[in-house]
């Protein structure tokens, strides 16, 4: 870090601390903690600091692209408006910043809105899950629409529980987004490596408070047990995580505009789609119904034609002639010309 | 110096966490310890001394505050008493971070 910077950071009134340990040291956890922190993350963002190293993105790098050959899922909930994918943005775009320049490449490769499955049914993340290349950051907004927790035994929900299952050879960085992470499918919030909280929001400020966990189920001795643990970074037990806009970052500059385009695209065609079902679940076609209207529909103007036909010869109706034309039983078939009567 | 011997746990603390136990245990002895420190006039301080640090679960930080206390001893202005109270005091301080009685807290960007 050169010196100007060093004064520059000093003189906003941020701990150098903050950008030399990689951590920022609050004293005792009370309530003023959140305070103390909050404050230095509004300096940082009005002044326009650099932004201090991220012990938590650099871990993440480190897992996906490690030895190991792991991947890392989690979920992140917060009520409506809390700022939960303006949080999963910057934690994304991050990611993407790091693993880029860790192999020398765009940002943009890893992760883009083409990456963010917005309130997409299971066929819509299915689609995005297979088009995205290995290291991917993806992000599934609303994830309870696609993985909702009562759609728990639906096909749906069990073939993407399979995907996300086996995906870890893809090595990617999955984060998804609920109101709560109970409005996800139970499989599913087994398989997080961490879940993370929308504690304070300071929209105002251009910043969330988040707080994360790693978490770890195990079934034993016929009761399951969930661990949540803080992470540690440093020997430190991490208390509070300060996420910004992904539009902080130059590659992502813009990102949440055209964010809320697509996300509002996203809600009218969902709007549609739900009231088209309801229509449907409303007035209800049953099966035989249906049938009866394709067939009118492909023999219909035959049997018409036909019983026109012998009645202008002044023959009586002959169903075993129509029968012959058109493969159906004679009982359809009076069926059918029922029904053509009252057309 | 009263008997260090005569330690006896409640129930309810025979239950808990034996870090709960330990510090239970120690701060009890520290007490005593305290007191005995107010009326020093018939008792052996390094032994009184020798007996606390023997509780540090940590061997070489044990002989490290040994010598600290030897070192201090030796100088004439600050008496054994008062070597004694600061080493057990390093002590204490080396115990809370261990023990973490004061929680820190931390941030990350």
């Amino acid at each position: 870090m050169d010196d100007e910077i060093k004064a520059h950071i000093e003189a906003a009134g941020v701990p150098l601390s903050t950008y030399t340990e990689g951590y920022t040291d609050l004293g005792p956890a009370n309530r003023s903690a959140l305070k103390r922190f909050v404050n230095i993350c509004d300096k940082i963002y009005k002044n326009k600091l650099p932004l201090p190293p991220s012990p938590f993105i650099e871990f993440v790098v480190e897992r996906t692209t490690g030895k190991s050959k792991q991947d890392f899922t989690g979920m992140i909930d917060g009520k409506k408006g809390r700022g939960k994918s303006t949080t999963t943005g910057y934690e994304e775009a991050r990611y993407a910043i790091e693993i880029a320049d860790k192999w020398g490449q765009d940002p943009k490769d890893y992760f883009s809105l083409d990456n963010c499955a917005l309130l997409e049914d299971t066929e819509g993340i299915m689609r995005i899950l297979e088009e995205a290349e290995k290291y991917q950051a993806i992000m599934l907004d609303d994830a309870s629409l696609a993985l909702g927790s009562r759609d728990f035994a639906t096909q749906k929900n069990k073939n993407l529980n399979k995907i996300m299952t086996a995906c870890r050879p893809k090595r990617w960085f999955v984060m998804q987004n609920a109101p709560m992470t109970s409005h996800i499918d139970l499989q599913q919030r087994e398989l997080m490596d961490f879940v993370a909280h929308v504690y304070k929001s300071y929209h105002d400020g251009g910043f969330n408070i988040i707080k994360i966990n790693s978490e770890e189920f195990t079934y034993r001795m016929g009761k399951k047990r969930v661990y949540e643990k803080r992470f540690s970074f440093y020997d430190r037990k991490i208390d509070f995580y300060c996420a910004y806009s992904p539009d902080i970052f130059d590659p992502f500059e813009g990102f949440m505009e055209k964010y809320d385009k697509q996300r509002e695209e996203a809600t009218n065609r969902l709007i549609r789609d739900i009231s088209g079902q309801e229509k449907t679940r409303s007035n209800p076609v049953n099966k035989r119904e249906k049938n009866i209207l394709d067939l009118l529909e492909k023999h219909g103007w035959t049997i018409k034609k036909m019983k026109e036909e012998l009645n202008k010869k002044g023959k009586p109706t002959s169903l075993y002639q129509i029968s012959a034309e058109t493969g159906l039983t004679p009982h359809m078939i009076n069926v059918l010309y029922a029904r053509l009567k009252k057309i | 110096m009263p008997a260090l011997t005569d330690f006896t746990p409640t129930t309810e603390l025979l239950t808990g966490s034996p870090k709960m136990m330990y510090t239970y245990f120690l701060l009890n002895q520290c007490a005593k310890y305290l007191d005995a420190m107010q009326n020093p006039k018939n008792i052996n301080v390094d032994s009184a001394t020798a007996a606390l640090l023997a509780f540090c679960p940590d061997v070489p930080k044990r002989n490290q505050f040994w010598d600290a206390f030897v070192e201090r001893k030796k100088d004439t202005e600050v008496g054994t008493i008062t070597a004694s109270i600061l080493t057990i005091g390093d002590f204490q301080a080396y115990l809370s971070e261990v023990l973490e009685f004061t929680e820190k807290s931390a941030g990350v960007f």
